[in-house]
């Protein structure tokens, strides 16, 4: 899939997840700074700042995951009911070609 | 040294919670139809519908598209499995818990929860189908939508029973420190459960959970109309049983979760009204669920997304307030005192 296949909402979509994310790491650092900055020793607000961190990071790695797992070529044989789809049920061509008009006599 | 007893717990417990979780979700199955005004399932399986469901995706052997990444399309359904079963030790299960004292529990037990999301990622994004992909993505989306409430408002909970200063993460210690406290509400004594105690963590609990279970409506991972089964679209056979399964024991360890964090939880020794007791709070929790299904319209990715920033989110952040602001001394509530018994 190419940035140009993305729907225009999908792509607002990771964005704003991406901003929320963000957002979260830059609370999650900060906490964890003025915790120690203020108190010095380790209790349970810091570990509250932690996990927020901990879980933005866990999204982000995923989020980057996806199109490192994805294969690059997917053939539609290869897929829709684990490759059993392949000829004579649907062909690549019938799938992913614009329905042809029938031809005139 | 770990006696004969404990060992049987590790074993007889996931299994109790696999039955249990498929006797539920039978029931929450019949329920949502009943509301629906359909049968459910019905003849010739009755309450053995889910098992036989799962016997039968268990016997067949799985197919694996050409285009799949293998190794990891295998791992994924495992690794959700044992994530499950492993967090099912650290809850106490009606007086059975043979990790529930851990130091550490209420942590592990957050780690060991991101773990089936995760495996749905993998699955969906090793599965190479497109479906799969739309899928994962929404996973990750509402991974940090309900995650985040759901941390909060369980550290809330634990900064709570400790009484902030000796915040416990120990799962035994919360449950002990609602058995041990009351609640006296105008010269009435109420049990001190955290229901009561931070209703704020509660709400946020009992909402983030729904996007933990993927009930309608944050369905949107499986959404069976758009995206026909979201990552678990190239599944069969054998993994997705074994994604089945691990469904089963979530939905049996959420409930429990809640009744533990919230409503008592279990009483340490072995009691047939402690069993009772779980059996019924959970026959209350599958049947609002349900109702839950049946009222809501599944929503849209970015409505589901920005509905857990509004809600469960800020409900968790007043939980966090108000477990640091109920044991300061010039923050008295006029109408109710926590009594240690």
């Amino acid at each position: 899939m190419t940035k140009n296949d993305t729907h225009p909402k999908s792509r607002e979509l990771g964005k704003s997840l991406l901003i929320v994310t963000a957002i979260l790491v830059i609370v999650g650092l900060l906490g964890i700074f003025l915790h120690r900055f203020y108190y010095g020793e380790f209790f349970l607000y810091e570990e509250i700042f932690i996990e927020i961190l901990i879980v933005s990071i866990v999204v982000v790695v995923s989020y980057l995951a996806i199109p490192v797992l994805f294969p690059k070529r997917v053939r539609a044989e290869d897929i829709f009911t684990g490759g059993y789809a392949a000829p004579p049920y649907i062909s690549d061509e019938e799938l992913l070609s614009p329905r042809k008009k029938p031809e005139e006599n | 040294m770990w006696s004969i007893w404990t060992i049987l717990e590790f074993v007889l417990i996931p299994i109790a919670a696999f039955v249990l979780g498929c006797l539920f979700f039978y029931e929450f199955r019949k329920l949502y139809a009943r509301m629906q005004m359909r049968r459910g399932p019905y003849f010739p399986a009755r309450w053995y519908q889910v098992f036989a469901d799962v016997l039968k995706l268990l016997s067949k052997k799985p197919k694996i598209p050409a285009s799949a990444k293998k190794k990891l399309f295998y791992f994924a359904p495992f690794f959700a499995l044992a994530c499950t079963i492993a967090a099912i030790w650290l809850v106490p299960v009606a007086g059975f818990s043979p990790l529930s004292h851990y130091s550490i529990g209420v942590l592990l037990l957050i780690y060991l929860l991101y773990g089936p999301p995760v495996a749905y990622v993998i699955a969906g994004a090793s599965s190479g189908s497109p479906y799969g992909v739309v899928g994962s993505k929404r996973e990750i989306l509402l991974l940090i939508a309900y995650e985040v409430p759901f941390i909060l408002s369980l550290l809330s909970i634990a900064l709570m029973a400790g009484h902030v200063e000796h915040a416990t993460l120990s799962v035994q210690e919360i449950v002990n420190y609602q058995m041990t406290h009351t609640l006296n509400v105008f010269g009435v004594n109420l049990p001190a459960w955290f229901l009561f105690l931070n209703p704020f963590a509660a709400i946020a609990l009992f909402l983030s959970v729904l996007g933990k279970l993927h009930v309608k409506p944050f369905d949107i991972v499986e959404a069976e109309h758009e995206i026909v089964y979201g990552p678990l679209a190239e599944y069969s056979g054998r993994l997705l049983g074994l994604f089945k399964i691990e469904g089963y024991i979530k939905f049996f360890l959420i409930s429990t979760l809640i009744i533990d964090f919230l409503l008592g939880g279990a009483l340490t020794s072995f009691t047939w009204l402690t069993i009772i007791y779980f059996i019924v709070v959970t026959f209350i929790l599958v049947f609002i669920w349900a109702l839950i299904c049946v009222l809501m319209p599944r929503y849209r990715p970015s409505d589901a997304f920005a509905w857990f920033i509004k809600y469960p989110l800020v409900f968790s952040i007043l939980a966090i307030i108000w477990a640091y602001l109920i044991y300061m001394p010039w923050f008295d509530i006029p109408f109710a005192q926590i009594i240690g018994r």
